[in-house]
């Protein structure tokens, strides 16, 4: 298992070429498969007719009015209202199924009603029947469906320019008839897309979604097959895993270790001043979730009463889409903030040398940066929903895809402050880095580090001017990739690397971790971004592969928090081996929180909604909300606020720094999200999903189920759970992180000189280091034993 | 019994189910060593490494479990005492009450094991 190299001036590989050549082929296969599924949705994605007539020669809408449609829908923020396919968020109908059921009604109407079986029949064909014309660009519809078309302009005229709101929306959003008729054009275009038949197949575009008797739109064979290979997947694979785990114990942690570690009194570690800087990015992160849990909480609001905010008209100025929209893109902000300035705060303890000059200020203009993009995105927004950016609106203003709502200059932005970011952590970690090996631990960090950039750049190619299903693939590259596969890559690798500064995990086990890692992602999750695609005009190959990979997404989940468990344990008995106390306990509470939440929000919720059949009728509801809540929140907020205890932890003076309030935000936050989900989002959307099925689609996602009495009381259920969560959990992390920059580490500068380290054998003692010292204070001091066991390796 | 009530009643069995699972799992000894999965590792390793006392945060997760279980266990309460409100037909108080007192028990036993 064990095999080295070593080039010259670098120190050796730490783990076998097998890791590295397993970890780099299913790479490689990963990405070519999803550059593959990419020029397959290029090739196969639903064409815009130019025109399209009705069967009497009158033109209905043209190809312009779809595109101008799909602006009019963006930069009013109706994809954080309603959705589009499926695809955004869960208050507001889903358009495509509502102008779909609306229109076939009519037309139904128009041919006799629902008792004349030649009416159903024509109803259906008309809507089937693929009438476009690629050499002309022109689509025919029935005359039936032209004049559904006018009647339903009048009805998104009626609602969307509505005086009165209580709608979630601000009242009278879109009044301009062409805006309305454009938007009107978009949404018949999708339900063109959704019912008329793919040349050469007998299901439509869409693989038949939505659910919709009325013109025939029921389950796929694929769609009914794929969901039973995806469960045979999921078992076979599972099975497999834990087998061969458990016959050649690929980790090789199950060995004894003898080394003795002596954790150091935080109150002794000095800080750089980069590390210190830090100190301003946890606060901006924790008063970052704090506004997020209060837009979420208006966000839920709607949810509970349309009418009004306990009296205050507050969809005149802050409206549904408005609340959603930053509750979306603020927790993707205040979670990046914190894994930034943890980067950040273990560059010096991964050198051990003096940091550059200027690092700090750096980071304090990476934070500058990062206030000016947050601010300037989240008003954007606002002022991008209210037309104030003209020609301009996509720039500078609400973009309009769900989570990447932030104008494209934000975005830019955002990318480059990333980029900054990865020259940050580069300055600090160069000369450490040209004596490793690729392979080992530092360049992986920074790789890892670099693909965030490089991977949310791909999100760049998302465009307003593409056909949606094109524009949908880069969206998930954002998404999916980014969120799902590099975020989690990049956190493997901090956790791993901070057990092994704080010596309670040996670097190759660690290595090890971190390829495992990629080798399970790299298969799963790659290929399973697919499983988002199943239904927005991608073709069904698309669909196959997503269903099939992505079962072998939950695959690692489930393994790695059993890792992930077995890793702490590790930890917990190397810790108690210590002299001095350990002084993370909190900070490792929170992770024992991640393997919690990773393994029932992300595995199981994730799971629950994954399969192709259950996906077809579940898409946009409750249950994609109650897995976004318990897999977002409970991984990678549960992560973010264990990096900034741990750092805070050296930040704030011993004492000042209060277990008792960490204590309090760890248990609140977990109640109030294990409430939550289980008062609310869980039963709502079973309840919703059962609607789905049982009496369509496209009730179960009008308003006027959302705010029926049913889900109003859970909805209204759910407030204790989130005044838990808000008050006890965001609260006591405002505290220490308000400690955190009124104090920034300073103690430590006064009693152990900045920089410098003790000599062995004085752990925990605070001991005055002598000035000019190369190597920094770890966190721990580790004495290996004359002669080490060290099974399984 | 009209659906509503009846769902969740099923859903406040469900929980009380979950309560109950996540309390035991709580208890569970989550010793790599001990787990079924590594059987062969054990027999060609036969000299097992000592596990020691349990050890922090394996004691801690005990706890963690059984306050989530009762989280889940005062949800159960509440779900079906707030349909009461809505729902008082002679069959939905009953079925309704008797899964309330249920979960209401579990409760109970959870805090219980919690100061304990």
């Amino acid at each position: 298992m064990t095999s080295s190299t070593t080039t010259p001036g670098r120190r050796e590989r730490l783990i076998g070429r097998g890791w590295i050549q397993a970890a780099a082929l299913i790479t490689i296969f990963g990405f070519f498969v999803l550059v593959l599924m990419g020029f397959r949705t290029y090739m196969d994605s639903p064409p815009i007719p130019e025109r399209t007539i009705s069967q009497s020669g009158q033109t209905v809408y043209t190809g312009d009015d779809v595109m101008a449609g799909q602006d009019v829908f963006l930069k009013n923020g109706l994809m954080q209202y309603g959705s589009i396919f499926g695809h955004g968020a869960y208050l507001g109908p889903d358009f495509t199924a509502d102008y779909l059921h609306r229109s076939a009604e009519m037309v139904n109407r128009a041919y006799g009603g629902a008792d004349s079986g030649a009416a159903t029949r024509r109803t259906i064909d008309d809507h089937r029947t693929n009438t476009y014309d690629e050499d002309t660009g022109t689509l025919t519809v029935s005359d039936a469906q032209a004049a559904a078309f006018t009647e339903l302009t009048e009805h998104y005229a009626d609602f969307f320019a509505s005086p009165e709101g209580k709608t979630g929306l601000r009242p009278g959003a879109i009044t301009d008839p062409t805006e309305i008729r454009q938007l009107t054009s978009y949404f018949a275009w999708s339900a063109w897309v959704a019912t008329a038949e793919r040349p050469g197949e007998n299901y439509s575009y869409t693989n038949n979604w939505p659910p919709e008797p009325l013109v025939g739109n029921t389950p796929t064979a694929d769609t009914i097959v794929w969901s039973v290979i995806s469960l045979v997947a999921l078992l076979g694979g599972t099975g497999a895993l834990f087998a061969a785990f458990g016959r050649w114990n690929w980790l090789g942690w199950h060995g004894r270790d003898q080394q003795e570690l002596r954790f150091r009194d935080p109150q002794t570690v000095g800080l750089t001043p980069s590390q210190r800087a830090t100190a301003w990015f946890f606060f901006a992160m924790t008063a970052l979730f704090l506004v997020q849990t209060f837009v979420g909480a208006a966000s839920e609001h709607y949810r509970a009463d349309l009418n009004s905010f306990f009296g205050i008209p507050l969809d005149k100025w802050l409206p549904y889409n408005v609340m959603r929209t930053w509750h979306v893109q603020l927790a993707l902000l205040w979670i990046s903030t914190s894994f930034l300035a943890a980067g950040i705060f273990l560059v010096p303890m991964i050198t051990r040398r003096r940091e550059p000059k200027g690092q700090a200020l750096l980071a304090y203009l990476l934070l500058g940066a990062l206030v000016i993009v947050v601010v300037g995105s989240l008003v954007g927004e606002l002022a991008g929903m209210r037309g104030a950016f003209g020609d301009l609106w996509s720039v500078f203003g609400m973009q309009g895809f769900e989570y990447l709502d932030l104008g494209k200059l934000w975005q830019v932005l955002l990318t480059v402050g990333m980029v900054f970011w990865v020259v940050i952590l580069w300055r600090g970690m160069r000369g450490r880095l040209a004596g490793e090996s690729h392979a080992n631990l530092p360049w992986l960090f920074f790789f890892a580090a670099l693909a965030l950039p490089v991977v949310y750049a791909t999100g760049l190619l998302t465009d307003n001017d593409d056909v949606f299903t094109v524009t949908d693939f880069w969206r998930f590259m954002v998404v999916h990739l980014w969120v799902e596969d590099f975020l989690e890559l990049f956190t493997t690798v901090m956790v791993a690397y901070i057990f092994v500064l704080l010596g309670v995990v040996r670097e190759k086990i660690a290595l090890r971790v971190v390829f495992l890692d990629i080798v399970l992602y790299s298969a799963g999750g790659v290929i399973g971004t697919a499983h988002h695609w199943y239904f927005n005009g991608s073709p069904a190959s698309v669909m196959a592969l997503g269903a099939f990979f992505s079962a072998f997404e939950v695959i690692p989940l489930t393994f790695l928090t059993v890792e992930a468990w077995t890793f702490i344990r590790l930890g917990a008995r190397q810790e108690s081996k210590s002299p001095t106390p350990f002084p993370h306990r909190w900070a490792v509470l929170f992770l024992v929180a991640v393997g919690f939440w990773n393994f029932l929000g992300a595995g199981i919720f994730g799971f629950l909604i994954n399969l192709p059949i259950v996906s077809y009728y579940e898409m946009g509801t409750g249950l994609t909300a109650n897995h976004g809540h318990a897999a977002m929140m409970g991984v990678y907020g549960m992560l973010a606020v264990g990096f900034a205890i741990f750092a805070l932890r050296y930040l704030v003076p011993k004492d000042k720094w209060s277990d008792k309030a960490a204590s309090i935000s760890f248990w609140s936050l977990n109640i109030g999200l294990a409430w939550m989900v289980f008062v609310t989002l869980l039963p709502i959307g079973i309840l919703q999903l059962h609607r789905a099925v049982d009496v369509g689609y496209y009730d179960a996602r009008s308003l006027a189920y959302v705010s029926s009495d049913t889900n109003t009381v859970l909805e209204w259920l759910r407030l204790p759970g989130d005044v838990v969560f808000i008050a006890g959990g965001v609260g006591p992390l405002l505290w220490l992180a308000f400690l955190g920059i009124r104090h920034r580490g300073r103690h430590a500068l006064t009693k152990a000189p900045l920089q410098t380290g003790p000599t062995a054998g004085t752990a925990g003692a605070l001991v005055p280091e002598p000035a000019g010292e190369s190597e920094m204070t770890l966190f721990t001091e580790i004495i290996e034993p004359p002669e080490t066991t060290h099974r399984g390796s | 019994m009209r659906f509503e009530p009846g769902f969740i009643a099923c859903y406040t069995l469900v929980l009380i189910g979950g309560a109950a699972g996540l309390h035991r799992l709580g208890k569970v000894d989550t010793s790599p060593w001990r787990s079924r999965a590594l059987a062969g590792y054990r027999r060609a390793v036969p000299d097992p490494p000592d596990p020691g006392p349990p050890a922090w945060p394996h004691t801690e997760s005990g706890r963690l479990h059984t306050l989530m279980a009762l989280v889940v266990a005062v949800a159960a309460v509440t779900l079906p005492l707030a349909e009461l409100l809505r729902y008082h037909r002679p069959v939905e108080v009953a079925v309704l009450g008797t899964v309330a007192l249920a979960a209401a028990a579990m409760v109970l036993r959870l805090t219980t094991a919690l100061r304990r």
